[in-house]
């Protein structure tokens, strides 16, 4: 290839081309993943709101709880149907 | 999070071939003083890890693409198991107190077993903010 586009290219510089476009291409996905990895760190390791749950059978509301968390590790579920304390391990 | 989000096996496959490219056009910066073979053998050896590479990160996607609820969910019942855990290996412990526990421990191992299927299926709603009904 004499006086071609990349005959003053090193393989090096091409290696180094083909790795800017790789890079290029996986940067979408790279960028979600890390966004989703935040998102993921946050609410298993630093999180500790209240979750309100609520199970259902066939559209009809059985059972309807807030969790509470502690510090400690354990959990205080609140019966929202009744406001009763129904379980912790305290 | 929508089901357009979740990888298809497209995804999948280009994932795959940008990480062999990747790794092909990484190698090119050692093996420059390589002999033929070595040369010939790189981009077989990139072929073969960049399936395995790729795995790994769907698989790390699946995970970390798990609604934000159900990880607050799953982590508040876990990090409940490990203190039952710890209170457990109480030797003080009465065995009414402790048959107890242990009870609740397999209920909730069974409720967070099956939490991803109820979730998917709606039988199971979590928020973090209070339902306004």
């Amino acid at each position: 290839m004499e006086g071609g586009p990349l005959s003053n290219w090193s393989q090096q510089d091409i290696a180094l081309g083909l790795i800017y476009v790789f890079m290029m291409l996986l940067a979408p996905g790279a960028f979600r993943l890390g966004r989703l990895s935040m998102r993921y760190f946050y609410h298993r390791y630093l999180s500790s709101e209240d979750i309100y749950v609520t199970y259902q059978n066939k559209g009809t509301v059985t059972n309807r709880y807030k969790i509470q968390r502690r510090k400690n590790g354990s959990i205080v579920e609140i019966d929202l149907t009744t406001g009763q304390r129904r379980a912790g391990h305290e | 999070m929508s089901n357009n989000d979740s990888p298809s096996s497209t995804d999948r496959t280009g994932l795959t071939a940008t990480i062999t490219g990747l790794l092909v056009s990484i190698s090119a910066f050692f093996s420059a003083d390589m002999s033929t073979e070595a040369k010939t053998i790189i981009p077989v050896i990139a072929g073969i890890l960049s399936p395995f590479i790729s795995a790994g990160i769907s698989r790390l996607q699946r995970k970390v693409e798990q609604p934000a609820e159900l990880t607050d969910f799953l982590t508040a019942y876990e990090s409940d198991l490990k203190y039952t855990k710890t209170i457990l290996k109480d030797p003080n412990l009465n065995p009414a107190a402790r048959a107890a526990l242990e009870r609740k421990y397999s209920d909730t191992v069974l409720m967070m077993a099956t939490a991803h299927q109820d979730f998917r299926s709606k039988s199971l709603g979590i928020a973090t903010a209070a339902p306004q009904d």
